[in-house]
C-alpha cells in the first residue's frame, strides 16, 4: 500500500478510539433502519405466503386479526370458542374441506394444536421421523421443538397444566411422540400437533379412568339407572396407553367439543362466495379471508413503519451531524499535521482527499460491521416472521 | 558561463497582510552545495526569509528564482510540484507524524506526490538514508518512541529522501543538546554534499556559525519592518 491510502488508514488506526466510536455511531445508524426494514419484510413476506397458503378461516366473531394470527400462527389470544358441531354443520354439505385448530393449550410452553390429518395435507407437512398422530394420546413435534427440546420419536412431552392451583382442573396429558415433521420455516416448526381428540383430553372433557362399576365402593357418591357419581378420589389417566386406550370416553354431547378455529378449503370459488355468504348473516360464526385481514393488518404495521422511518431518518441525521462535528474537530486538532503536508508541497486538493479517504474507511468499516449485524440478525428472521 | 545559482532572490518584498510585517530582500544567491547560515533577531524575518524561498510564501514583488528558472512566479500547483521535488525541508519541531513508522515518515514526500512515487528504488533510497544516519534498525519505530537527536534525523532524510537541489532548514538544532547539535549538523553537512545541495540553516546558534562557508545577516540584507 502507498500514497493516500496508506496515510489514511495509518490514521484512522493512530487515532483508534475516536475511530471506534466513529464507526459505531455510523454502524448504529445504518443498521437500525435497515434492520426494521429487512424485519418488517420478513415478517410481511412469511404473514403473506402463509395466508396465501390458507383459502379461508372460519371462527367466532371478535377481533378478526386475533381469529386469523391464530389460524395462521397458534398465536393465542382470548377468542371465543366455537364447537365441533359448527364444523361438522359447516362440512355437511360438501362444499369445503373443514380442518379443525384447537389451540387452547401448550406443552412445555409450545402451542399444543389439537387438529386432523387434513391439516398436514394443506400445509405440505410430512413426518420426517417416525409418523404423523394416529391415534389418541399420540404427538407429532414440529422441528424446531424437536431440536429445542431433546425429543425425538419414542419420548413422551407433557402438555403444561391448565390451573396449577385448582385442584378441579384437568391435570397434565403426557403425550407419547410418534414423529417429528420436516422443517418449513413456518410456525408449524415450533407447535406439538396432536389429533384435536388429544386435546379433549387435555381439556378434561374426554377422559379415561377405571370402570367406576367396579371400583371401590366407597368412591361411588350416588347411582340410579342411568348414571353412576363417583368422587374426586378416582384418579383421572393423566397418559393415554395401549392397556387404558379403550377406557377413554366423552361423557355429553360431542358437538359441544370445544375448537379455537376452522380452516375452510372450499372445492371453488364459487363454494367460498356460497360459504361466506351463508355466515354473513350468522351472528355467532364468521368466515374470513386471511389475505385480506393481513393486507389489512400490514397496512397498519407499514404506517408505524413510516412513522418509525421518519423518527430513525431524523436520529441518522443528528448522527451524522454529530460526526460531522467530530471531524471537523478533529480536523482542526490536525492543523499542525496538515501544515506539515502543505509546507512538503502537498496540494490542498491532497489533503482534502486524504480527509475524505480516512472518512471512506471509516463508513467502509462501519458498513462491514452493519452487513455482519445484519446478516446475524437475518439468521434470526426465520425466528421473529414465526413470532406471529 | 558560471552556472546559476541553486536559488536566487530579485527584489523581492513580502507583506503579512494579517501584521503589517514588510521584508524587503534586494539580493540574495545560494550556490549548489553552499552551506549559507542565516542568523537575525527574533522577529526579523529569517523564518519568512526560509519560506520565500520554499516557495511557501510568494513575494509581493520581485521573483524567486530555483536553478536559473522562474519559482515564485509559477502557478500555485507547479510550484508545489518543484517544491516537493526539488527542495527538502527540516523544521525546529520535526513535524513527523505520529501515525506513520520512521519509514514511512521519511517517504512521506514521496506518498504525497501525485502520483506517488514510492517504489522499490525509493525504499532503496529510504534504507540507505537510515543506515547513512544510523536509524537503520528503527525504520518500524514510531516517532514518540524515538530520542530527539533521533527525530531530527528523521526529519533530515524526509527532507533529502527526494534528493534535493536545496536544503532549508528552520532551527535544525534548536531542540537539541550541544552534543546532539553538533552531530546533527555534520549530518546535515554531509548528507547535503552527498546530493550536492544548497543548505540554508536559519539559526540561533552562534557556536556553529564557523562551520558554514557563509552567514548572512538579516540585519545586513533584508531590510524588515513592523508596520
Amino acid at each position: 500500500m502507498k500514497g493516500l491510502p496508506l496515510l489514511a488508514l495509518r490514521s484512522v488506526v493512530h487515532h483508534r478510539t475516536q475511530s471506534i466510536i466513529l464507526v459505531l455511531c455510523l454502524a448504529v445508524t445504518l443498521t437500525i433502519p435497515a434492520g426494521v426494514a429487512l424485519g418488517l419484510r420478513a415478517y410481511e413476506s412469511a404473514l403473506v405466503a402463509r395466508a396465501d397458503a390458507t383459502p379461508l378461516v372460519a371462527g367466532a366473531r371478535g377481533y378478526r386479526f386475533d381469529l386469523v394470527l391464530a389460524a395462521l400462527a397458534f398465536r393465542r389470544a382470548d377468542q371465543p370458542s366455537i364447537t365441533w358441531g359448527d364444523a361438522r354443520a359447516l362440512g355437511r354439505d360438501g362444499e369445503a374441506l373443514v380442518i379443525p385448530l384447537h389451540l387452547m393449550h401448550t406443552a412445555r410452553g409450545r402451542p399444543l394444536v389439537g387438529t386432523g390429518p387434513e391439516y398436514f395435507e394443506l400445509r405440505g407437512l410430512h413426518a420426517a421421523r417416525g409418523t404423523l398422530p394416529l391415534v389418541l394420546g399420540e404427538a407429532v413435534l414440529g422441528a424446531d421443538v424437536s431440536d429445542e427440546l431433546g425429543l425425538d420419536v419414542g419420548d413422551t412431552i407433557t402438555s403444561d397444566p391448565t390451573g396449577l392451583y385448582d385442584v378441579a382442573s384437568p391435570g397434565s396429558l403426557t403425550m407419547h411422540v410418534s414423529g417429528v415433521l420436516s422443517r418449513s420455516g413456518t410456525a408449524d416448526d415450533h407447535a406439538v400437533f396432536v389429533d384435536v381428540h388429544t386435546a379433549w383430553v387435555v381439556d378434561g372433557l374426554l377422559h379415561g379412568h377405571a370402570e367406576a362399576t367396579a371400583v371401590d365402593p366407597k368412591l361411588l357418591l350416588g347411582r340410579d339407572a342411568e348414571h353412576v357419581a363417583v368422587g374426586p378420589a378416582l384418579v383421572e389417566e393423566q397418559e393415554v396407553t395401549e392397556r387404558n386406550l379403550a377406557s377413554f370416553h366423552l361423557h355429553g354431547d360431542p358437538d359441544a367439543c370445544p375448537l379455537s378455529a376452522l380452516l375452510l378449503v372450499p372445492r371453488d370459488r364459487k363454494a367460498a362466495t356460497l360459504l361466506s355468504a351463508r355466515l354473513g348473516d350468522d351472528d355467532r360464526l364468521v368466515v374470513l379471508r386471511p389475505r385480506d385481514v393481513v393486507d389489512e393488518l400490514l397496512a397498519y404495521v407499514l404506517r408505524i413503519e413510516a412513522l418509525v422511518d421518519g423518527l430513525l431518518w431524523s436520529l441518522g441525521l443528528a448522527t451524522l451531524l454529530l460526526v460531522g462535528l467530530v471531524l471537523l474537530l478533529s480536523v482542526r486538532l490536525r492543523r499542525g499535521e496538515i501544515a506539515t503536508l502543505r509546507h512538503l508541497g502537498a496540494a490542498p486538493s491532497t489533503v482534502v482527499r486524504l480527509l475524505a479517504l480516512e472518512v471512506a474507511l471509516l463508513v467502509l468499516a462501519a458498513l462491514s460491521l452493519s452487513g455482519a449485524v445484519l446478516a446475524v440478525g437475518a439468521a434470526w428472521l426465520p425466528d421473529l416472521a414465526r413470532v406471529v | 558561463m558560471s552556472p546559476p545559482p541553486r536559488v536566487a532572490l530579485r527584489d523581492v518584498s513580502f507583506r503579512y497582510a494579517h501584521t503589517g510585517f514588510l521584508l524587503e530582500v534586494a539580493h540574495l544567491d545560494v550556490l549548489a552545495g553552499e552551506r549559507v547560515a542565516c542568523i537575525g533577531a527574533s522577529g526579523s524575518g529569517k523564518t519568512t526569509l526560509a519560506h520565500l524561498l520554499a516557495g511557501i510564501l510568494v513575494p509581493g514583488r520581485g521573483r524567486v528564482e530555483l536553478d536559473g528558472r522562474p519559482f515564485s512566479t509559477l502557478p500555485d500547483a507547479a510550484r508545489r510540484a518543484r517544491r516537493l521535488a526539488e527542495i527538502g525541508l527540516v523544521f525546529q519541531e520535526f513535524e513527523l507524524l505520529d501515525q506513520l513508522t520512521v519509514e514511512e515518515n521519511v517517504a512521506l514526500p514521496l506518498h504525497v506526490a501525485r502520483p506517488p512515487t514510492w517504489d522499490a528504488a525509493a525504499r532503496v533510497r529510504v534504507a540507505e538514508l537510515a543506515e547513512a544516519t544510523g536509524l537503520g534498525a528503527l525504520l518500524r519505530a514510531r516517532p514518540r518512541r524515538l530520542s530527539q537527536g533521533e527525530r531530527q534525523r528523521v526529519a533530515l532524510c524526509r527532507a533529502l529522501v527526494t534528493r534535493p537541489a536545496l536544503l532549508l532548514a528552520d532551527e535544525p538544532t534548536g531542540n537539541l543538546d550541544p552534543d546532539n547539535a553538533d552531530a546533527a549538523l555534520a549530518l546535515l553537512f554531509e548528507q547535503a554534499h552527498a546530493v550536492d545541495a544548497a543548505l540554508f540553516v536559519v539559526t540561533h546558534d552562534q557556536r556553529l556559525l564557523e562551520r558554514f562557508d557563509r552567514v548572512l545577516d538579516m540585519s545586513a540584507i533584508a531590510h524588515g519592518s513592523a508596520p
